[in-house]
């Protein structure tokens, strides 16, 4: 096993850790802001996961979007309605379920990619580098990459009907 | 890559419905900034129309993908863009009367809508998963949006929050079928999927995963058991002719893609997932059916009942390509008397202060045309011919007893016997009901009056003559279907 | 005759409907024009049976001949790769019958209504279904495909449902025409499960086509009759789904002969007759034995109740639906002919009787407004001596008892001997069961002659019970008696077109030797007649013997009795009078077993589901239940999350199924 291989196991299994950790932190704390700063550090692992990848401009978007953009707006929202901590924390039978059904899909699908493993898939573009997502996203992938944006729009529109303050009751 | 400038301006010709749909919603922002109000159903209306004439205006196209194969432009495409334009004309005859009757005047509806079409447009015609995806992303945020259009009531609330957070997380699934199938064949594209079939069957456990998650992401958007639940608190809290588009254009385009998909991957090979639909089918029958039975509340009841249709169509897609017909026909039959039905409901809730059934007792002496129609529509669900409701039953059951699911076929046909209980008991409620409470009747204003007859004189020029739309889809389909679908 | 005017048969009551409807709709005044009315809806009718006539005569004209079916369309319906159906339309030997039965019985009642519906205020209603509901019975008589035929059937069922309705007011009543509704949808989804079955064997839904490839049916011809029995047991009250018909009685008395008597509820006798070479087929014997038993069950339940009853119309009713049984069963010995001989005889007498209970009911209750007496005007209890008054009505009325009860020389008497002959010969060759049907037929024979003549008597004969000094019912105007007496006179001279074969030779029978020559293939007991001609000739005598006998019994009896009869009939049953009066509880009976489990389950299932499963199961508590009221509660303990978890199950178990499985 070179240096590179043994290099990456480690990489991947730091980060993988590291953001389950960050899932878990996130449904058990109690306190609001921790809970999501948990998710952060998810956000975060998932791009160390694409950067081990080879991925790094997904990594770098990861990053400022999510772990950035998204999550100081999280942020912001809970302090300005200023949330509780969370009061009912028992382990109730419906937590129970949950996880026992977690664990059964987590279950199901280790089988499948266990037999899937060790196989290897042709035909996907070189991800990763900005140039070449750039070229897909302006020629094959045009008609999508407009498409999302009738996605935001439609998002903002609904946002403003919520938001926005009618005269009716 | 050959890329050519050029092929933008002929894919554009070719998508022209979507980019003239886009254009008429930025059209009615615009109206809405400067307060036109009074018009934007119309230009709205319009615009579905011009844009499902756009689809049907050039020569019939047999299959040929947009923007590198993105996006399906022939084949049925055309005609599904028709149906699903057609949902919203006939959603915009009723809307801005509920809206006024309401007293809550939100114009951004109308844009909304025409986006919420965009979406399942794009999702039903996509030739690649990613347009799948996006599309169905696109009217989905839509419809949380219509549920939750009445935020100040806690029952639009509700089901504004209930359905975006199940929604979410039937996404997830869908979008975890569609990165497994990448990851599987290394491509998103359908076509280049299908060609790839052995890759595919190749890995047997991990194919089924991520067709099977696939299948459950569509089948939370049809509201099919047991992922149905939601459907009862949703439509019961979105205004009621929203409710009714809920109930069939996104559904329509679900059970178009969903299709699409399992036919292009030649599905009915594969004993499981028939298996799986079938008994999502059966239980969804079964289900809607029989709670609908002792529902009180109208929009409860139509809810239970659109479950129960879902079952019907269901089981029309467990023929495989032979039912594919029947699955769009069903489904083009079911908007016009579902939407029909929620749009009387809106009509008469305002009015009867109430979606309870006993209010409607004795609207048959009060409210003639009201009663009539609303029977009409009635009559044609529980399958009854000369109605169309009854043709597009024939056509799904036909066409899975051509396919050997004689079972699934015998469930259906005692289902619907329970489903004509419940629809005809309120028939009974209208007509032999004594109205204990002097309250008015409910009334029509013009544009609901015209919407309202002309989807009576649909469901009753189908009924009798169901070529008329079972021909064209034969003719776009170009005779790729065996002709069990198209018997009767 | 030209495709155009054969259209006419069809086409003029659909344009009589929409006429009237139309101008009905848009003009005030017309609605009250019912000379006007009238005259639209009742040529409506009128001038196809004038088309029928002509189409049949031009029929008849080749001398006992084979002859083809008259054929006509009117355009093309669905055209698609696999199928092509039209509305088109075949006028044979069968339909010509029907059609000529339909349209004439129509046309009489049509007149009879202008009078009887005088001054309601639905009358252009009225007669826009009554025209609505002969358009659609057409096209189930006259369709020469499964197609067209089922769209008549359900649009008889929708018209029919729309007339029984005409008058209601109150929820009972009401449910009782859901119920019609819903056993009547039993019946059609058995039909359609008929449909595809047929369409998947032999690829095609005509008549000429399904009925020359019956013999490839093979054992799928077993299924295929018993759902189209089950079919005709709905649209022709059988059990288990008669229990509809007795409720229809609340419709208008017209509805109740033309539809619920003459034509809607014979049309399953129809379609067996129109499909019997299916009921040939060997696989399919069992199933005649089935329709056999059911049939005579149908036919002694039916007459047993209808002695019990007070009530004109329902005993007409449980009569019309004992009647139907003996259709039945002679459509169960495989003697489709007679059985459609039944129904012609039995659409005249029955449309007379019925007319003449709305004759009688009509004149009580004019009677009682004008004495501002509070008294059911169908209850016979309340009558009596009416002949005096309504001289015509009562003399149609017991020309028709006469007939009904099987008097010789009257229709009646013909095409119930030859049923009852028909059953007992198919003992011989086709299983002893049949014998045990001739049995019970006899005894029914026996009822029949009873109640029909204690109604008649009850009603026309004996004291008045009511106060004539004043005031005294009238007869009613020529409109409605002039009816009456067209289907008495058909009701004495009917039968002879079809005289017992077996003595007046063998040649003699108008319609099975004939008329249907090589339409209709009864199954063959001529040679088993032949053998055993004694007792063709001893059945016959035992069927005079108790025509006659217990119609002189019974009229004696009441005379002697009055109505004191009833108590010692009642003596005479015993306990089972009781079981009779209420109609054996049947409906209690349904009601328990079928309507509560579904509304119960309906109720329930959620309640169940959302209780316990979730709250019970899932949160170890009821406290859930509780915050149902409460919207926000309801959204933080978790119903989004209990959602969410049932969706995540189903998630589970797929994707199990779909890698393990």
């Amino acid at each position: 096993m070179t240096f590179d291989s043994i290099f990456q196991i480690a990489f991947f299994w730091f980060f993988a850790i590291l953001g389950i950790a960050g899932g878990i932190g996130l449904i058990t704390q109690k306190n609001p802001v921790m809970a999501a700063l948990s998710l952060i550090l998810n956000f975060f692992s998932i791009a160390g996961l694409y950067l081990s990848l080879q991925a790094e401009f997904l990594a770098v978007i990861q990053i400022l979007v999510y772990a950035g953009a998204i999550m100081v707006l999280f942020l912001f929202v809970i302090m300005l309605l200023n949330m509780q901590d969370e009061q009912n924390q028992q382990f109730d039978v419906m937590k129970g379920l949950a996880f026992l059904l977690g664990l059964g899909f987590f279950g199901e699908l280790l089988f499948v990619f266990n037999s899937f493993m060790g196989k290897s898939v042709s035909g996907a573009f070189p991800l990763g580098k900005v140039e070449p997502i750039g070229m897909q996203m302006m020629t094959n992938y045009l008609f999508p990459f407009e498409m999302i944006s009738v996605v935001l729009l439609a998002a903002l529109i609904g946002a403003i009907i919520i938001a926005k303050k009618h005269s009716y009751k | 890559m050959n890329f050519n400038p050029g092929d933008i301006v002929n894919f554009s010709v070719m998508v022209a419905p979507i980019l003239f749909l886009l254009a008429v919603g930025l059209m009615l922002m615009l109206m809405d900034v400067l307060k036109a109000h009074s018009s934007m159903p119309l230009i709205a209306g319009l615009g579905l129309i011009g844009a499902g004439v756009l689809a049907v205006l050039p020569e019939k196209i047999s299959s040929m993908q947009a923007f590198y194969g993105m996006i399906e432009v022939g084949n049925i495409a055309p005609l599904n863009i028709v149906f699903l334009c057609l949902s919203g004309v006939f959603t915009i005859f009723f809307l801005p009367d509920y809206l006024k009757r309401q007293d809550k005047p939100i114009y951004e509806v109308y844009t909304l809508l025409i986006f919420a079409i965009i979406g399942m447009i794009m999702m039903a015609n996509a030739s690649d998963l990613l347009i799948t995806f996006i599309g169905l992303e696109t009217f989905s945020i839509a419809l949380y949006v219509f549920a939750a259009l009445f935020k100040k009531e806690e029952t639009s609330n509700e089901a504004g929050l209930k359905y975006f957070l199940l929604g979410a997380f039937a996404s997830a699934f869908l979008l975890l079928g569609i990165s497994l199938l990448y990851g599987l064949t290394g491509y998103t594209n359908l076509n280049d999927i299908a060609a790839n079939a052995s890759k595919l069957t190749d890995n047997p456990a991990l194919f089924f995963t991520s067709i099977g998650l696939f299948i459950i992401g569509f089948l939370f958007k049809v509201s099919a058991f047991p992922f149905h639940n939601w459907t009862p608190d949703v439509y019961s809290g979105t205004p009621t002719p929203l409710a009714g588009f809920m109930a069939t254009g996104s559904k329509m385009a679900a059970f178009i893609a969903l299709g699409t998909v399992l036919i292009k991957l030649n599905f009915t090979q594969y004993d499981k997932l028939v298996n799986v639909l079938a008994l999502a089918a059966i239980l969804s029958m079964i289900y809607g059916n029989v709670v609908a039975v002792r529902q009180k509340n109208l929009k409860r009841l139509l809810a239970y009942s659109s479950i129960a249709h879902t079952g019907y169509v269901l089981l029309g897609l467990c023929a495989g390509k032979a039912g594919f017909v029947a699955v769009i026909f069903y489904m083009f039959i079911y908007t016009i008397m579902n939407i029909g039905a929620f749009g009387l409901v809106g009509i008469a809730e305002r009015t009867l202060a109430d979606t309870d059934m006993d209010k409607w007792k004795g609207l048959g002496i009060k409210a003639p045309y009201f009663a009539a129609a609303m029977s009409l529509f009635l009559f044609s669900m529980a399958g009854i011919p000369p109605f169309a409701g009854f043709m597009s039953k024939y056509q799904v059951f036909i066409a899975a007893i051509g396919s050997g699911q004689i079972l699934l076929a015998v469930i259906g046909i005692l289902t619907s016997v329970i489903a004509a209980f419940y629809y005809i008991y309120l028939i009974v409620i209208m007509y032999f009901g004594k109205n204990e409470s002097p309250e008015v009747s409910p009334r029509f204003d013009w544009t609901t009056g015209l919407g309202v007859g002309l989807l009576a004189v649909l469901i009753l020029l189908l009924g009798i003559f169901p070529s008329l739309v079972l021909q064209p889809l034969l003719q776009y389909m170009s005779g790729s279907i065996s002709a069990v679908a198209a018997a009767f | 005759m030209s495709n155009t005017v054969l259209s006419l048969i069809v086409l003029l009551p659909l344009a009589g409907a929409a006429l009237i409807g139309l101008t009905g709709f848009l003009n005030e005044r017309f609605r009250h024009q019912e000379k006007l009315i009238g005259l639209i809806a009742t040529s409506a009718v009128a001038i196809p049976f004038f088309i029928i006539l002509a189409a049949f005569l031009q029929f008849t004209s080749g001398h006992g001949e084979h002859h083809d079916a008259i054929r006509f369309s009117i355009i093309p319906w669905i055209e698609t790769a696999g199928i092509k159906i039209n509305f088109s339309y075949h006028l044979d030997q069968l339909s010509l019958l029907m059609g000529m039965i339909v349209t004439g019985i129509g046309s009489l009642i049509h007149i009879y209504s202008i009078a009887y519906m005088h001054h309601d205020k639905g009358f252009y209603k009225f007669f826009l279904y009554l025209n609505l509901f002969i358009f659609a019975m057409l096209n189930l008589i006259l369709g020469d495909n499964m197609a067209v035929l089922f769209l008549g059937w359900e649009g008889v069922g929708v018209c029919s449902y729309l007339l029984i309705g005409f008058w209601y007011e109150d929820m009972e009543k009401a449910k009782a025409a859901q119920k019609a509704f819903v056993a009547n949808r039993i019946g059609d989804f058995a039909m359609i499960g008929a449909m595809f079955m047929i369409f998947g064997q032999v690829h095609s839904l005509n008549f000429a086509d399904i009925n020359a490839s019956a013999g490839s049916l093979g054992d799928n011809a077993f299924w295929i009759t018993l759902l189209l029995f089950i079919a005709a047991t709905g649209k022709s009250a059988q059990i288990p789904l008669y229990v509809w018909l007795p409720d229809a009685m609340a419709g208008p008395t017209p509805v109740s002969a033309l539809i619920h008597a003459a034509t809607m509820v014979t049309s399953g006798i129809y379609l067996i007759a129109r499909m019997h070479p299916v009921f040939n087929v060997p696989a399919a014997e069992p199933v005649l034995i089935v329709i056999a038993v059911v049939a005579a069950a149908t036919a002694i339940l039916a007459a047993l109740i209808a002695i019990a009853q007070n009530d004109i119309k329902k005993v007409l009713a449980y009569s019309t639906v004992s009647q139907l049984g003996f259709m039945f069963m002679a459509l169960g010995a495989g003697a489709y002919t007679t059985a459609i001989f039944h129904v012609m005889t039995h659409a005249f007498f029955k449309a007379c009787l019925f007319l003449g209970s709305g004759s009688v009911i009509h004149a009580m209750h004019h009677y009682f407004d004008e004495t501002h007496e509070h008294k059911d005007p169908q209850d016979i209890r309340f009558m009596g001596g009416l002949k005096k008054y309504m001289p015509a009505t009562g003399m149609t009325f017991w020309i028709s008892t006469l007939a009904i009860a099987g008097i010789p020389g009257l229709s009646g008497f013909f095409s119930k001997d030859e049923i009852l002959a028909n059953t007992f010969f198919s003992g011989f060759d086709h299983g002893s069961i049949y014998f045990i049907v001739w049995l019970v037929g006899t005894i029914t024979a026996c009822l029949t002659a009873f109640y029909m003549t204690r109604l008649t008597y009850l009603t026309f004969f004996g004291e008045a019970r009511y106060k004539t000094d004043k005031h005294h019912p009238h007869e009613s105007s020529p409109l409605m008696t002039i009816p009456l007496w067209i289907l008495g006179i058909l009701a004495v001279v009917g039968g002879y077109l079809g005289l017992p074969a077996g003595v007046f030779g063998h040649n003699a029978h108008i319609l099975n030797h004939t008329w249907f020559h090589g339409l209709i293939n009864n199954r063959d007991l001529e040679h088993t007649m032949h053998e055993h001609i004694a007792l063709e000739y001893g059945l016959l005598v035992l069927a005079i013997a108790i025509a006659v006998g217990v119609v002189y019994f019974a009229y004696n009896f009441y005379a002697k009795n009055g109505l004191e009869g009833d108590e010692k009939v009642k003596k005479v049953f015993g306990s089972m009078y009781k079981w009779m009066e209420n109609k054996f509880y049947v409906d209690e009976f349904y009601e328990k077993t079928i309507l509560k489990p579904f509304v119960w389950a309906g109720d329930n299932i959620v309640v169940w589901f959302d209780k316990n499963i979730i709250d019970g199961v899932i949160n170890g508590s009821a406290s859930a239940t509780a915050a149902v009221g409460d919207v926000i509660r309801r959204m933080q303990t978790g119903y989004v999350a209990h959602y969410a978890l049932i969706i995540s199950i189903g998630v589970v178990i797929i994707i199990g199924y779909l890698i393990l499985g």
